[in-house]
């Protein structure tokens, strides 16, 4: 079984200091206590980092002499080419199997609203098997659980339109749905010049893999929260977004 | 082979930081006050940190109008977070080099979003919680199983196509999902060590132990390009997979294995 749970330990600063309990929050407006010691030399570390900064445009000039400066090798020391060590490591034998099994699995019969939602890429709050957990009308819910979606307005960007649904229950925002997105045939999207035949053929679908959440930078955008945040207006307006 | 559907116990969207925060908790339920804590601490973050708001902490420093010694203790962490961050990339991830939305080169946000969900989900755990999952705008921290004996399952976001998937993989908490990739606002990541933005890849995914770490490292592996295969290995616990604008895809040896991904024949493909 793909696990990952046995992961070393990570570097200092990396962990918060101990689980945040007992203080998690501080609001910016209370002064802060001092209780921890800082080494003398915490500030002037800051203070020379900021400096060089300002004059030189940031710590990439301390690398230029060694790393930056050798184009097509970015980091000392590492010459060996790539891609060949991390596709022969490729499970492709048990890949695709796996690949049949999940893309048979049939989740919209089970999510109502999956559909939409799937479109999306704020991934967990859409994400098929998320948004069939919260919405499915199997478990028991009553009239209250009922989940009611407001369309947000439609924000033209330089891709196309965008519109995100809210979908709202027992007076919260349970989920965020995609309902327009700047280009559904993915040309004005594309990234550069150049095509990704084989990903566009053999790409997944989202509502199909049925997975739990989707990493990627998702929607950001001006247009997104402007569209969302109609939206909520929206929702709040017809009293059924209390929280 | 359908999954069992499991219940979420807890289950809230939250649009902070400019984007749209998921959380999915399932049994055990965290005690009472735990989400309100967590969602505290996320708008507190943004108060604090954001590079958009001309009156946060972070950008009143860039200004200067604020001193070090005026630092809190958060601002200090990230700060030399960052510094080491920069070392350890070789310069790849760099807070102190791209201009930033408010006009000065501290921008420590490549770091500050993956650090600020991690200690989100270390307020659930803290609270009880040993199952759940927290998607911020992409990046992910996971824990525990999503049902008694499941993984959970991740997809990797087409690069391309916003409603596919390019790749899906099982994972077990804890652990930390982040992506850099540039679909949505064109070549918008910037190379700090040269100045330019960079063209070789579409989208850089690193999981590993810690999500800020792992979100700093994804920003490092987009600029690095394939390379990062070779660097991620430098640093124990994390592992990449990445996608080239010409259609390749690639993944450091111990990186999950995919649950689902594409045809034997793409994959045959890519290994030559």
């Amino acid at each position: 079984m793909p696990t990952l749970g046995s992961m070393p330990t990570m570097p200092p600063y990396a962990t918060p200091p101990g689980p945040p309990a007992s203080a998690p929050v501080r609001t910016a407006a209370q002064p802060t206590v001092r209780t921890r010691r800082r080494h003398p030399a915490r500030g002037a570390r800051i203070g020379a980092l900021v400096a060089s900064c300002a004059t030189t445009g940031g710590l990439a000039y301390f690398f230029a002499g060694t790393d930056a400066s050798q184009a097509g090798s970015p980091i000392a020391g590492l010459t060996a080419p790539i891609a060949t060590t991390a596709t022969t490591a490729s499970p492709a034998t048990t890949a695709s199997p796996a690949a049949t099994a999940t893309t048979q699995v049939p989740t919209a019969g089970t999510a109502p609203t999956a559909g939409t939602a799937a479109t999306a890429g704020t991934a967990t709050t859409v994400a098929p098997a998320t948004t069939a957990t919260t919405l499915a009308p199997a478990t028991t819910a009553a009239a209250t659980d009922t989940v009611v979606a407001f369309d947000g307005d439609t924000i033209n960007t330089k891709y196309g339109p965008m519109q995100v649904q809210a979908q709202v229950q027992n007076g919260t925002l349970v989920a965020v749905a995609v309902v327009q997105y700047p280009d559904g045939d993915g040309k004005s999207v594309r990234i550069n010049e150049r095509a990704l035949p084989e990903l566009q053929s053999e790409a997944l679908s989202a509502q199909s893999a049925n997975v739990d959440t989707v990493s990627g930078a998702t929607y950001t955008s001006n247009a997104y929260v402007k569209s969302l945040q109609s939206a909520i207006d929206e929702a709040k307006a017809a009293g059924a977004l209390t929280a | 082979m359908t999954r069992p559907v499991t219940a979420s116990v807890l289950h809230h969207v939250e649009h902070v930081m400019g984007m749209a925060v998921s959380v999915d908790v399932r049994e055990p339920a965290p005690a009472p006050g735990a989400l309100a804590d967590a969602l505290r601490w996320l708008h507190h973050v943004d108060a604090t940190f954001s590079t958009y708001r001309d009156d946060s902490e972070i950008s009143r420093f860039g200004f200067g109008e604020i001193g070090i010694d005026e630092l809190s203790h958060d601002v200090e962490d990230i700060l030399l977070r960052c510094i080491e961050l920069t070392v350890v990339t070789g310069g790849a991830f760099d807070a102190f080099a791209v201009p930033a939305p408010n006009g000065t080169l501290l921008d420590p946000s490549g770091l500050v979003k993956g650090w600020s969900i991690e200690r989100a989900a270390a307020i659930f755990e803290a609270a009880g919680a040993t199952n759940f999952c927290i998607n911020a705008g992409g990046d992910i921290a996971v824990r525990g199983e999503p049902a008694p004996g499941e993984a959970w399952r991740v997809g990797i976001r087409h690069p391309e196509h916003v409603d596919k998937l390019a790749l899906a993989f099982e994972v077990r908490g804890p652990i930390g999902v982040a992506t850099s990739a540039t679909y949505e606002r064109g070549a918008h990541i910037v190379d700090p060590r040269v100045g330019t933005p960079t063209t070789e890849l579409a989208s850089a995914t690193v999981v590993g132990p810690n999500l800020g770490t792992a979100d700093a490292f994804a920003t490092a592996a987009f600029v690095i390009g394939v390379d990062a295969i070779d660097w991620i290995g430098t640093q124990p616990g994390y592992h990449v997979y990445l996608i080239t604008h010409d259609g390749r895809t690639c993944w450091s040896p111990g990186f999950p294995h995919p649950a689902s991904t594409m045809s034997p024949s793409f994959i045959a493909s890519r290994q030559n």
